[in-house]
């Protein structure tokens, strides 16, 4: 698969149709390993990066999972098209900025990626859509299998799989999800949330941003320990938590339209006024008011498909999707022009915001409520 | 407040969160463009010290030829340091957690819900690791008994030495 039919297709997470995304949009399982007997890549002399790399790459090029994939030596693209990458989270932005001896492999739906000489000498990554860690954990899992047999891993019985970073011993396991929490930072209660969160051992970020400060509503969560606990008992906890995180933005939805919604409908109207006509857009603003669409589409304001039209939308105005948009570099001011363009190219079809009446049977709030979520004390 | 990588006056800081701690380098202008330091997003802070490690090492190496005596606290497989490792938080090699065993043990604390690995083992390793280890036992218990004038015990544990490694000699065969 070459570069350009990578880019043209949307990743199979973004497509998953028939599963629920709406609130938990990517599952993420990351695993860090690396050969024995030479240097980690951050430190190994560039020779020795490439002999390293002449081992891995073809190996795992050549796995099954891999037919027709994409498979480049990093120092053969320019920045523009590593960045493209890096927003499609299939390599890293510490990889990008390496030069040679790396190299990536991703499978042909995207859902499976391999890094050589990142931080560590192999990092794989697997993504699925929505709440589905454990099927991201056996994807990888799968391959690890088969390359453990044929690569000669770092490992030792005390500390696991031998990493670069000490902060990914153990079993180099970094399982993450991609939340999108709308409706708790609009009722101001994201900040109790992630703190509480926090307090469990996890790591929250915004997605684009440290701490709460995030673009369009995006969180991430994820394990920060690695050693000491099974990748099962990580996952499990994780999960756990998200899935609470998770109801605790549903009912969130509900109590919005239930109790404000008025103030709902026009928020969800002008920024669909807005995104249709306004003629820039500077990130920060376009995913504020994508972020509301995608909230509106998941409560019935817009037809099926909105959603995945917002997910494929916020990959496709990042800085360097923009660019190989427009076919060249692009100063700043100009991008929010062509953003702007994007945008209003993409929902010409999607009609103005629907009348909603909420349906007061939909659900009720969950009951068996664990996450300890306190009073802000700010 | 000086520049972490030629000294001069820094002008900047930058301060990247990694695993939930931040850390901070401060650079002047012409080292951060240098290093492509412009996107905060763009840079990982211990890859921009270990360039700077590795060129210093090299010129180091290059002007001490000679006076090359093997420090203790040196990895001999890659060159690394304990104080790289201080410097950088990051290891050179995976022989590096031999070497500095100690100081990986205090961090780790800090990092992890445990200090032990309980997770997944590779296939096939499993076995080699557990008669790798025996191997390293009965080494110990070896030198121990002579150290301790128990030549009786030695004798046996030699004999049990060399059996397993003959067994780990033909197994490799
Ligand atoms: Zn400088
Ligand atoms: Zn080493």
């Amino acid at each position: 698969m070459r570069f350009s039919t990578l880019v043209k297709h949307p990743a199979d997470w973004m497509t998953g149709k028939s599963k629920d995304n709406s609130v938990v949009i990517t599952s993420r399982i990351r695993l860090a390993r690396n050969l024995s007997g030479v240097s980690y890549p951050g430190w190994a002399k560039k020779a020795e990066r490439k002999s390293i790399s002449d081992m891995i790459f073809p190996v795992v090029k050549d796995l099954p999972e891999m037919v027709k994939g994409f498979a480049q030596d990093l120092s053969e693209l320019d920045s523009l098209k590593k960045q493209v990458l890096v927003e499609r989270h299939l390599i890293s932005r510490e990889q990008a900025a390496r030069g040679e001896g790396c190299a990536a492999v991703v499978n042909r739906k995207q859902s499976l990626s391999l890094m050589v000489n990142e931080e560590d000498h192999l990092r794989m990554q697997s993504i699925s859509a929505g709440l589905r860690l454990r099927d991201a954990y056996d994807l990888l899992d799968g391959v690890d299998k088969q390359l453990e047999t044929k690569l000669n891993y770092a490992y030792n019985t005390k500390l696991g799989y031998l990493t670069a970073c000490p902060t990914n011993l153990g079993t180099g396991m970094r399982a993450s999800a991609m939340l999108h929490l709308p409706a708790l930072v609009l009722s101001d209660q994201i900040g109790q949330v992630l703190q509480a969160v926090g307090k469990i051992g996890l790591a929250v970020r915004g997605l684009f941003g440290e701490g709460t400060e995030s673009l369009g509503d995006l969180f991430q969560i994820s394990n920060q320990s690695t050693l000491g606990e099974s990748e099962e008992v990580i996952i499990s906890r994780l999960e756990r938590v998200i899935q609470q995180v998770a109801s605790h933005e549903k009912n969130a939805r509900i109590k919005m339209m239930e109790e404000e919604p008025d103030l709902l409908t026009d928020k969800i109207g002008r920024a669909y006024g807005q995104l249709r006509y306004a003629h820039m857009f500077d990130s920060k603003e376009a995913f504020t008011h994508i972020s509301i669409i995608r909230l509106g589409a998941d409560l019935g304001y817009f037809p099926e498909g909105t959603m995945q039209l917002c997910d494929s939308l916020m990959m496709e105005i990042q800085p360097a999707h923009l660019q190989l948009y427009a076919g060249k570099e692009l100063e700043p001011e100009k991008r929010d022009v062509i953003r702007a363009e994007i945008i209003r190219d993409r929902l010409q079809n999607t009609k103005p915001p629907a009348n909603v009446i909420l349906n007061k049977e939909v659900t009720s709030p969950d009951a068996g409520d664990e996450l300890p979520i306190e009073p802000s004390t700010e | 407040m000086k520049c972490q990588i030629c000294e001069q006056e820094a002008t900047v800081t930058y301060t990247k969160i990694v695993g939930g701690k931040s850390q901070k380098i401060h650079l002047c202008g012409l080292c951060a463009d240098d290093k492509g330091v412009t996107n905060v997003e763009n840079f990982s802070i211990a890859d921009i010290l270990m360039d700077k490690v590795k060129s210093a090492g090299a010129a180091g190496a290059a002007g001490a030829a000679g006076a090359d005596e093997v420090r203790q606290d040196t990895c001999s497989d890659c060159g690394f340091t304990l104080d790289d490792l201080r410097k950088i938080g990051r290891l050179g090699c995976s022989s590096c957690y031999e070497v500095f065993g100690t100081e990986v043990q205090s961090m780790i604390g800090k990092m992890h819900k445990g200090t032990t690995h309980k997770g997944k083992v590779p296939k096939g390793m499993l076995h080699a690791i557990q008669q790798k280890e025996q191997l390293q036992e009965l080494e110990r218990d070896f030198k121990a008994a002579i150290k301790d004038e128990e030549f009786e015990l030695a004798g046996e544990l030699k004999l049990k030495l060399l059996a397993l490694k003959e067994l780990l000699e033909q197994e490799e065969v």
